[in-house]
């Protein structure tokens, strides 16, 4: 009913919202046709969104589990994850920590997976930012059912970052 | 083809001018049955009490299959329409205005002068003062929320509501407005500050552009349409009108052909017809009611039918400031500035635009997108800007008046069909040199504002380009035939019994939101309609 451009990116991450939709049938496909792939993507993900002093990181609210489960679900998505762990290969699992952000990093800025992985970065952002455990740390709640009686009271407030009541 | 009973008046259309169509002439008494192509959407895929409710958007608007509605509802581009006009509107009861934001300033008369002011376009067919009581008569109906701080309105009454307070945010943008000398005053809203027996009012939550989870925004499905069928009048859902039909002599309506909802060809007699479908299905619906006496399309004898299409432009900024503001919370707009609305010599530009000043930032998911994305960033520093920064952002908005030309058009596509078989419309549209240096201005202010508010990292978040939201002019009234559709109470000049009476009649886009301007004037021609005579009207 409503005509704007629908491109594949929007509805791919409309799927995204199915990973608040449990349902086991996701779980029980295969997608790692890959040696050690599902192992490389993890670690990508956990690099992408690593825990700060506040807020849990990608591994702690299993984000490459919930983004593999979506993608093995379409074409796009299995292509993707194929892409980007055979072109980070084996290899990069041997990288130190530091080597691995910058290989991340040289990629990501004009390398051969640089679309790939910037596909995979903002379906990282985008699973992680709409996920309620990463909203603590930022001082965020759903606008309803409660609204936000507090949008012109504490003004300017840092301190207690003027959040949820 | 199975005819139907006769009615006095059918609608094609129940969104912003056929809700108001439908109520003011079912009130009467009238006989009235309102055709919509789309359905009845359901309140309860409002996402925004959803964890992932950023990541489904357009989710309460859409039916389950995404593509089929896209199918259906196709439309094409000419190669050289300008790329930033995308078309966005909704198919359902209560049509675009079911994910409208609820602005609605009042126009100026100026806007209605543009010809008289500055030599180019057209003046508008009526006095400025004529359409006075009938916005007065949609406010009440809206529950229109306002206050009267904003020194360039013409004088007017109290709002049937208080304001919506302004919020943290366009608080502080507000500051910068004062420091520039510019009158940031509470924006009209068609939203309900207080409630009513039958509606909640806002509660601040900032997702009007996902659907208004509390129904307090004042869309038709909430405030004319319930009163519309309480009077009797019959919505069909689902229906796709395909022709305007006329009497032998092609002088004389005589009723719609449409599509039922199991796609059989329907016919609605009536004595009256009005076309309330938007300024792009209007147009396209005239042109494919084509006859042998009609061959360029019905009431076309002026050529203009689906000509002159206009709607606005608009330049957006967004800066950064140090403390927290929390611009995703409150109404999307709550603020506005009519300092350039008034068209002045003195410009380098003819006509005028509006500032709004928005708290439509989102949650974290849509400050990634706009703000950490954009840089690049990812791990440690990722996170640790978006904690930093998140609640810090605000945009704000310029939408301009758009000097259409007789090139700016909808016509049909020679190729392509929608799943009816029906040609779909191509959209034509383009930004001209006084537009052009219009939105130079506009660009100007609004980085000027958030500048003299104190925000940093001041970008452009929407280049100058179209607003495909407000779609205008395709069937401009006027008083001569050969330069108008429709007279200055919507009828047709060339088909009696034939109106229309959408955002298509405006002669000009003027220079601010365009929906309160369609309400008030679909009421006039409602008035009309029962003025006329020869209906079943009751005392
Ligand atoms: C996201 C968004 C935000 C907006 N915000 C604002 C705002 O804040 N302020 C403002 O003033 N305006 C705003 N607008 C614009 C406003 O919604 C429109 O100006 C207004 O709804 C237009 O009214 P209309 O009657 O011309 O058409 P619509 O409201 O679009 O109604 C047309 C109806 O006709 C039906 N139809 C079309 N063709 C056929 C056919 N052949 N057969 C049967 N039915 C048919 C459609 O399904 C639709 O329901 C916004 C629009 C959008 C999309
Ligand atoms: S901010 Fe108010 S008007 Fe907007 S969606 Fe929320 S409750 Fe509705």
């Amino acid at each position: 009913m409503l005509t704007v451009a629908k491109s594949s990116r929007r509805k791919f991450l409309a799927l995204i919202s199915l990973i608040f939709t449990p349902c086991e049938a996701l779980f029980a496909k295969k997608i790692d046709t890959v040696s050690n792939g599902t192992e490389i993507f993890h670690l990508v993900c956990n690099h992408f969104i690593p825990a700060s002093d506040t807020g849990p990181g990608a591994k702690d609210v299993e984000l490459g589990h919930q983004l593999m489960s979506i993608y093995v679900q379409t074409s796009y998505g299995r292509t993707l994850f194929k892409n980007i762990v055979t072109g980070l290969g084996e290899q990069f699992l041997a990288l130190s920590h530091d080597e691995q952000i910058k290989r991340l990093e040289e990629q990501l800025e004009g390398g051969k997976l640089s679309e790939q992985l910037s596909s995979l970065l903002t379906h990282c952002a985008h699973a992680y930012y709409s996920n309620p455990q990463s909203w603590p740390s930022i001082g965020y709640r759903t606008p309803q059912p409660q609204g936000y009686a507090d949008y012109a009271s504490h003004c300017g407030d840092t301190k207690t970052k003027m959040t949820n009541s | 083809m199975p005819g139907t009973d006769e009615v006095d008046v059918c609608i094609v259309g129940s969104g912003a001018s056929g809700g108001v169509l439908a109520r003011e002439l079912a009130l009467k008494g009238l006989k009235v049955v309102v055709l919509e192509a789309g359905q009845r959407l359901d309140r309860s895929r409002i996402p925004t009490n959803l964890p992932h409710w950023e990541l489904r958007p357009d989710q309460y608007f859409s039916s389950n299959n995404v593509d089929e509605d896209a199918q259906r509802d196709r439309v094409t581009y000419a190669p050289d329409s300008d790329p930033s006009f995308v078309l966005s509107r909704v198919k359902a009861v209560g049509g675009s205005t079911m994910h409208y934001e609820g602005f609605c300033a009042r126009p100026h008369p100026g806007d209605l002068k543009r010809n008289s002011l500055t030599g180019l376009a057209v003046d508008w067919p009526i006095p400025f003062s004529e359409l006075t009581p009938h916005f007065e008569r949609v406010e009440a109906m809206l529950g229109v929320s306002g206050k009267l701080d904003n020194r360039f309105e013409p004088p007017r009454g109290p709002y049937p509501n208080p304001a919506i307070e302004m919020s943290c945010a366009v608080k502080r943008v507000k500051k910068g407005c004062d420091a520039l000398g510019l009158n940031a005053a509470h924006a009209p809203m068609a939203i309900l500050s207080r409630a009513t027996n039958t509606r909640a009012p806002c509660n601040f939550c900032g997702g009007c552009w996902s659907g208004c989870f509390m129904g307090a925004i004042s869309n038709m499905a909430q405030t004319y349409l319930p009163e519309a069928e309480k009077s009797g009048a019959i919505i069909r859902i689902g229906v796709m009108a395909t022709r305007v039909m006329l009497a032998k002599d092609g002088k004389r309506v005589t009723g719609i052909e449409y599509f039922d909802e199991s796609k059989n060809l329907q016919f609605q007699r009536a004595k009256v017809v009005a076309l309330c479908c938007n300024a792009v299905e209007t147009p396209r619906l005239l042109l494919m009611s084509a006859r042998y006496d009609h061959p360029n399309g019905l009431a076309n004898s002026s050529g203009l039918v689906g000509k002159n299409f206009s709607c606005h432009t608009v330049v957006s900024a967004r800066g950064l400031f140090e403390e927290r503001i929390d611009a995703y919370k409150g109404p999307n707009i709550n603020g506005m500035v009519q300092d350039y609305y008034d068209h002045d010599d003195k410009r380098d530009f003819a006509g005028g635009y509006i500032l709004a000043l928005r708290n439509a930032e989102g949650g974290p998911v849509r400050f990634y997108d706009k703000m950490a994305a954009p840089k690049n960033l990812f791990g440690k520093e990722l996170v640790e800007y978006i904690e930093k920064n998140f609640g810090h952002s605000v945009a704000i908005s310029a939408y301009g008046e758009h000097f259409a030309t007789e090139r700016d058009q909808i016509s049909l596509d020679p190729a392509v069909k929608d799943t009816f078989g029906l040609p779909v419309p191509r959209i034509k549209i383009n930004i001209h040199d006084n537009d052009r240096t219009m939105l130079h201005h506009m660009k100007q202010t609004v980085h000027d504002v958030l500048s003299a508010a104190g925000a940093n990292d001041i970008h452009e978040a929407l280049a100058p380009g179209f607003l495909g939201t407000h779609l205008l002019g395709t069937c401009r009234m006027g008083a001569n035939p050969n330069s108008s559709v429709t007279d200055a109470y919507g009828e047709t000049h060339d088909i009696s019994g034939l109106y229309i009476a959408d955002g298509s009649l405006f002669p000009t886009s003027t220079a601010g939101n365009p929906t309160i301007v369609i309400q008030a004037l679909a009421t006039r021609v409602a008035l009309q309609i029962i003025a006329k005579g020869n209906l079943s009207v009751s005392a």
